[in-house]
């Protein structure tokens, strides 16, 4: 079920970036890794959405409204270990995202 | 046809509007070998961080022009510090590797996946923009 919603959405995705990217397209671009780049950026944030969002947030809801065991709230389809996935993934993410991001800020240069 | 002055004003297009008036100004008054190395500095920063980028167009506008292009030729050479881009393709193949590695049962692998992903797709992201520019 989920996975079927992984693939729907990367493939919806998909197209759409590159519709746009062809809208967009210049004669300097045009590279295979337009594509590449669009087609993992897609399927990623697909993946995201139905395997970490969607079951997260229903289990947050459910957790909120009803309380119990976390299990009893989860998406039907959707296991506490998935949950877990994209848990680690997320946050290997949001760490590297927020050191780069503090890199970044030491290594600017301002003006005096 | 584009000149490297023209594409340098594109660039910082973004800076408010008395700066860009004042870069163009300043740009106006270089020597040919002088705006060709401003782009390829220009452009380099451009990729890597705008806001580095929009405080080093400030830094030009101030100095001595007898000063700046001894000084901006060896950085536009000497590579810079860089910190790799958080860009679509790291963020899609981050998620996607760590999603396949965990299928495992292995789960701490999804972490290493991601980390992988994360490492590749920002190789992937690098070539996507320098063929743009090619």
């Amino acid at each position: 079920m989920l996975l079927a919603g992984d693939i729907g959405l990367g493939l919806l995705l998909t197209i759409i970036a590159l519709i746009r990217q062809r809208q967009r397209a210049t004669k300097r671009s045009g590279d295979l890794g337009e594509a590449v780049t669009a087609i993992l950026a897609s399927f990623g944030l697909a993946v995201l959405l139905v395997e970490g969002l969607l079951p997260g947030f229903w289990m947050i809801g459910g957790y909120a409204l009803h309380g119990g065991a976390l299990e009893d709230s989860l998406l039907p389809g959707a296991s506490v270990i998935g949950l877990l996935r994209a848990l680690a993934i997320g946050l290997v993410i949001s760490t590297y995202a927020s050191v780069r991001a503090y890199l970044l800020l030491l290594s600017t240069r301002r003006k005096p | 046809m584009t000149t490297g002055r023209d594409e340098l004003i594109q660039l910082i297009e973004d800076l408010p509007d008395e700066d860009i008036d004042k870069f163009v100004t300043a740009l106006r008054e270089l020597s040919p070998a002088d705006a060709a190395t401003l782009l390829r500095l220009a452009t380099s920063l451009a990729h890597e961080d705008h806001h580095a980028h929009q405080v080093w167009a400030l830094e030009v506008m101030d100095d001595n022009k007898a000063d700046w292009s001894r000084r901006y030729s060896h950085a536009a050479t000497t590579p810079r510090v860089r910190w790799p881009r958080l860009g679509p393709a790291a963020l899609g193949t981050a998620v996607l590797l760590g999603w396949i590695v965990s299928m495992t049962g292995i789960l701490p692998l999804a972490m290493v996946g991601a980390a992988l992903g994360l490492f590749l797709g920002d190789r992937l992201d690098q070539h996507t923009v320098a063929a743009a520019d090619a």
